[in-house]
C-alpha cells in the first residue's frame, strides 16, 4: 500500500502570528491555511488556479493558495483576509465593498480583497483601467464587476486622502 | 482536486539536481514557480512520484549579460519583467508581452523558463524565445547541451528536454542598436491565452535596410513557429512596400485549429494583421535606434 507519507516541517507567519506544522509534501498553502490553521477565510473555488478567491499576499507578492505548496511557503510571511479587519473594525478596503455592493454572495471577496489590498499597496492611485486588469484573474459570479472596480477606487482614494467622504 | 501524494525533494545545487533527475527520471517533476504545474497537479494529469523544488537554488536566481548574452536563470520570475529596469530594456521583447502573460497573482511566483518549458502553444513566452532566437541550455548528471527555441518545441506541452535533463538556463543574444521588436496578442479576456499571439524583431543595417527579421506566432499550430524573412521580403519592406503582403504569405501557410473561441479562418486572418502590425512596428523602433 505505497510508500510511508513524507512529512516535512513548515514555519510561517499568517497575519503576523507564527505557526508551526507538520504537513504532507502535497498539502496546498490554501489547505494548509483552511484545515491546518482553521483560518476558513481564504476560500477554494476551483483548486486550480482559474479563479482567484484562494488569492492572499505572500512576502509582499499576491499569490494564489491553491497554486502554491505549503513547504513552498515554508519561511514566508502571510496576509490573509482574516488580517485585514481590526477586531470590528473594517479596513478602507473591506468598507468600501460594504458601501458600493461590491459582493452578494461573498464566496469570491476573499480573493478580490486581498488582490485589491496588493494592489494598492503597491500603487495607490490606480487608474480604472489598472484596477481592472489587475483584478482580471478573479471571477465572481455574482455581482457583476462595476461595484467591484467602484469599491476599489474609492478605497484608494479614502486611503490617500483620509477624512474625505467619496 | 488535491495534487496526489508524492516526495519532495528541494535541493540546493544544480549538481543535487542532476542527480535527482538521473535517479528519478520519468517519476520526477520539476517544480520552480509551479503556476502551470500545480494546475496539471491539482487535476491529476500528472502524477509524479518525486517533485524537486528548484526554487531554493539561488544559482538559477536572477540573470546576467556576458559577452554580448543574456543568461536568464530558471528562477527569475514573470514578475521582474515588469519591475526591474535593467531587464525590461535589455529584454524589450518579453517586457512588452509580460503584462499579457497570465495575472499578478500567477507572475509574482510563475518563472520565464517555466513558461517556456511547459510549451503551452499559445503562450506568450515561448513565442518570444523563438522571436529572440534564443538557447536553451539543458542539463543532465553527463553533461549540458544547447538547445536552439527553434528546435525545442516538439508539440503541445511537449519538448525536446529528455527525462533526465532540466532546464537550469536561457541565453538570449543582446540586441544591436539597430534592432527592433515588438509583441501583439489577440485574447479573449485580460490574461487569457492568446487566441493569436505574435512576436517580431528586426535589425536593420546602418543605411536602415533589414538585415534579418523574425517572427514568432502562438496560438495557431501544436507548437509555437518562427519565419525568417527571406531575401525578397526584407527588400520589400527595406523600399517601403506594404509589410501587410509580407504578412499575408507568413498567414497564408498557417493552419490552425477550429475550437470554441475562434475559427481557423479567423485565427488566419488575425495572424496576417497582427504580424502585420508587429513587423511594421519593430522595423520602425529599429529605425528609431
Ligand atoms: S481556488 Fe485558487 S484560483 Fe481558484
Ligand atoms: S459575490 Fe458571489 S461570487 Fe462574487
Amino acid at each position: 500500500m505505497g510508500a510511508p507519507k513524507q512529512i516535512l516541517h513548515v514555519d510561517l507567519v499568517v497575519n503576523g502570528t507564527a505557526y508551526s506544522r507538520d504537513v504532507e509534501a502535497r498539502r496546498t498553502l490554501a489547505d494548509f491555511l483552511r484545515d491546518d490553521l482553521n483560518l476558513t477565510g481564504t476560500h477554494l473555488g476551483c483548486e486550480h488556479g482559474a479563479c482567484g478567491a484562494c488569492t492572499v499576499i505572500v512576502d509582499g507578492q499576491p499569490n494564489r493558495a491553491c497554486l502554491v505548496l505549503a513547504v513552498q511557503a515554508d519561511g514566508s510571511e502571510i496576509q490573509t483576509v482574516e488580517g485585514l479587519a481590526a477586531g470590528e473594525q473594517l479596513n478602507p478596503v473591506q468598507e468600501a465593498f460594504k458601501k458600493h455592493h461590491a459582493l452578494q454572495c461573498g464566496f469570491c471577496t476573499p480573493g478580490f480583497l486581498m488582490a485589491a489590498s496588493a494592489l494598492l499597496q503597491t500603487n495607490s492611485d490606480p487608474t480604472e483601467l489598472e484596477v481592472r486588469e489587475y483584478l482580471s484573474g478573479n471571477i465572481c459570479r455574482c455581482t457583476g464587476y462595476q461595484f467591484i472596480i467602484d469599491a476599489v477606487l474609492s478605497a484608494a482614494h479614502k486611503m490617500r486622502e483620509p477624512g474625505t467622504s467619496d | 482536486m488535491k495534487p496526489p501524494p508524492f516526495e519532495y525533494a528541494a535541493p540546493e545545487t544544480i549538481e543535487e539536481i542532476s542527480a535527482l533527475l538521473a535517479e528519478y527520471g520519468d517519476e520526477a517533476r520539476i517544480i520552480a514557480g509551479g503556476q502551470s504545474l500545480m494546475p496539471l497537479l491539482a487535476l491529476r494529469v500528472v502524477r509524479p512520484t518525486v517533485l524537486i523544488d528548484i526554487g531554493r537554488v539561488s544559482a538559477l536566481d536572477g540573470w546576467r549579460q556576458e559577452n554580448g548574452i543574456l543568461r536568464v536563470g530558471a528562477n527569475l520570475r514573470q514578475q521582474d519583467l515588469l519591475e526591474d529596469e535593467d531587464l525590461k530594456s535589455a529584454l524589450p521583447l518579453c517586457a512588452e508581452a509580460a503584462p499579457q502573460i497570465g495575472h499578478p497573482a500567477t507572475r509574482s511566483r510563475g518563472t520565464i523558463i517555466g513558461s517556456i518549458c511547459h510549451a503551452d502553444p499559445a503562450a506568450e513566452l515561448p513565442v518570444c524565445a523563438l522571436a529572440l532566437g534564443a538557447l536553451m541550455t539543458v542539463r543532465s548528471a553527463d553533461g549540458e547541451r544547447q538547445i536552439a527555441a527553434a528546435d525545442f518545441f516538439d508539440g503541445a506541452l511537449s519538448t525536446a528536454v529528455s527525462d533526465e535533463e532540466f532546464v537550469p538556463e536561457v541565453h538570449i543574444p543582446l540586441p544591436d542598436v539597430l534592432t527592433g521588436f515588438a509583441f501583439c496578442e489577440l485574447s479573449r479576456r485580460h490574461g487569457d491565452f492568446a487566441l493569436v499571439g505574435v512576436g517580431c524583431s528586426a535589425s536593420l543595417d546602418t543605411d536602415k535596410r533589414i538585415v534579418t527579421a523574425r517572427v514568432g506566432i502562438g496560438g495557431v499550430d501544436d507548437t509555437p513557429l518562427c519565419f525568417d524573412l527571406d531575401s525578397a521580403a526584407k527588400e520589400q519592406i527595406s523600399d517601403g512596400q506594404s509589410v501587410g503582403d509580407v504578412a499575408e504569405s507568413i498567414a497564408s501557410q498557417l493552419d490552425p485549429g477550429t475550437d470554441l473561441h475562434a475559427t481557423s479562418d479567423y485565427r488566419r486572418a488575425m495572424a496576417a494583421l497582427l504580424i502585420d502590425r508587429a513587423l511594421q512596428t519593430a522595423v520602425s523602433r529599429a529605425s528609431e535606434g
